[in-house]
């Protein structure tokens, strides 16, 4: 049981050198892996390898013992749960609580419990206020807050985050430090790319630096 | 290099090879008139493979509509039949190459006029006395498409990271969802444009009624041998055209 990334290089074109070159990690349920790296290092191409988005030029990804290419984007979706580094490109439903509940519908769930559900997580992330909101409208903190509710409403076993707090203030930020602790306490996998460090080496158990397209793993002291 | 080109004299070669493209009704005429286009695209620096290769989900689409102007357009000459019906007649399946021929052609035509950059492209417009607010709206339109592909397709991936397949849903309740996206798309690039203006105008967009421009375009020889030869050439192939010789 765990998200494997095996040997993976990619490159955007055939003709370009490769910006990724053998990368290879584990993320087992319980564990946080924090993926730090300067602007443009590859943190958010090595997400979009590992969620199934970009398909690697050597090299696979599996979750869970299944390789991510025999799955669809929405079977992925059921076992990683994957917050964008914009999070106004994932939220696409016209008020906060209907972009919470939206996966639910399609699950067959009692009304109640997709309503239950969402106001836990609106009430959780403090967008109570903010249920019948278009959610273009909100503020940055605010639309990164609903976005994690709405990949967390679905309950994956597995989390890649790209950059969490940005936007969140400092209360908020803290919050969604304890919240992630919560989820692996509770044996949720998260994988955090950040360029808060601070926040980053007290969650995660174990750092990893993309420098010129190669990983390698650093010492976790803040 | 045609690249190199005052945007004016893409204007005129562009809409000449679009007039023309409407004005022939043709297989035969719009057959090589597609195929002149297709020669000059390399000479602005536009590989027609590489074009064929990104648009070729719009093949199929086209592909589908002389399929459908083969079946519905009443013709006389019947190709295939079943009993006493026409299922393809000559005249429709012409009909149908005619549009998918046209249609390449004005595609051709927003190419040429796409390899000049966006700054050349309004200043063309604005020494053809276009106001220049309409000359920048229309370059920041072309260049606000491709962003709202992205975010659309930024949507449906997020949309199926979420658990949804469509792959497996009904088309009914495909179409719910699709229907259900399409008008936060629409307000997100509303409030996007929105957000677009208000950065324009706190970077002095229209501050004074004057502006400078770091490049003044000038028309030059290639220039004046382009736009005559593409009027000569399009005012004698109507003419000729008209006249029953072609």
């Amino acid at each position: 049981m765990a998200l494997v990334a095996r040997s993976l290089s990619f490159r955007y074109e055939k003709t370009d050198p490769f910006c990724l070159e053998n990368i290879g990690l584990e993320l087992h349920p319980g564990q946080c892996l924090a993926l730090l790296g300067a602007n443009g290092s590859g943190k958010t191409t090595l997400s979009k390898l590992l969620i199934g988005i970009l398909q690697p030029e050597k090299g696979h990804v599996s979750v869970d013992g299944k390789n991510l290419t025999g799955l669809s984007l929405a079977g992925i979706g059921e076992k990683i749960g994957y917050l964008f580094q914009n999070p106004s490109r994932q939220l696409f439903c016209s008020s906060a609580g209907e972009e919470i509940g939206f996966p639910l519908q399609f699950r067959g769930l009692d009304p109640g419990e997709i309503a239950e559900r969402t106001e836990h997580l609106l009430h959780f992330f403090g967008l109570d206020h903010l249920r019948d909101q278009f959610p273009f409208t909100l503020s940055q903190g605010e639309r990164q807050r609903l976005a994690l509710a709405a990949i967390m409403v679905l309950d994956p076993p597995y989390f890649i985050l790209d950059e969490p707090t940005t936007g969140l203030d400092p209360r908020r930020r803290e919050e969604l430090f304890y919240y992630l602790q919560k989820l692996i306490k509770n044996g949720r996998g998260i994988i955090l790319i950040s360029h808060d460090h601070c926040f980053a080496r007290r969650l995660a158990s174990g750092i990893l630096e993309l420098k010129e397209g190669r990983l390698q793993e650093v010492d976790p002291g803040c | 290099m045609l690249k190199e080109l005052d945007p004016r004299s893409k204007f005129v070669l562009s809409g000449i090879l679009a007039t023309l493209a409407v004005f022939f009704n043709h297989p035969l005429h719009l057959g090589p008139l597609l195929i002149l286009a297709l020669f000059l695209l390399p000479l602005f620096s536009c590989n027609p493979l590489q074009v064929a290769r990104r648009m070729r989900h719009l093949l199929v689409i086209l592909g589908g509509l002389v399929i459908i102007q083969a079946f519905f357009y009443p013709g006389t000459t019947p190709l295939i039949t079943w009993g006493q019906h026409y299922l393809i007649t000559v005249e429709g399946l012409l009909q149908g190459s005619s549009l998918v021929l046209r249609l390449f052609i004005i595609l051709c035509c927003g190419l040429i006029l796409a390899s000049s950059p966006p700054a050349r492209f309004v200043q063309g417009l604005v020494r053809w006395y276009l106001p220049y607010e309409l000359a920048y709206m229309v370059s920041l339109g072309i260049r606000f498409l491709p962003l709202l592909r992205e975010e659309a397709g930024d949507v449906f991936t997020a949309l199926q990271l979420r658990g949804v397949d469509l792959r497996r849903m009904p088309w009914r309740q495909q179409f719910k969802i699709y229907r259900g996206l399409f008008l936060p798309l629409i307000t997100m690039a509303i409030l996007r444009s929105r957000q677009i203006a208000l950065a324009m105008e706190a970077r002095a967009f229209r501050a004074y009624p004057r502006r400078t421009f770091f490049h003044s375009l000038q028309l030059g020889r290639g220039d004046y041998l382009t736009i005559i030869i593409s009027l000569f050439s399009g005012i004698l192939l109507i003419f000729l055209h008209l006249r029953g010789l072609i």
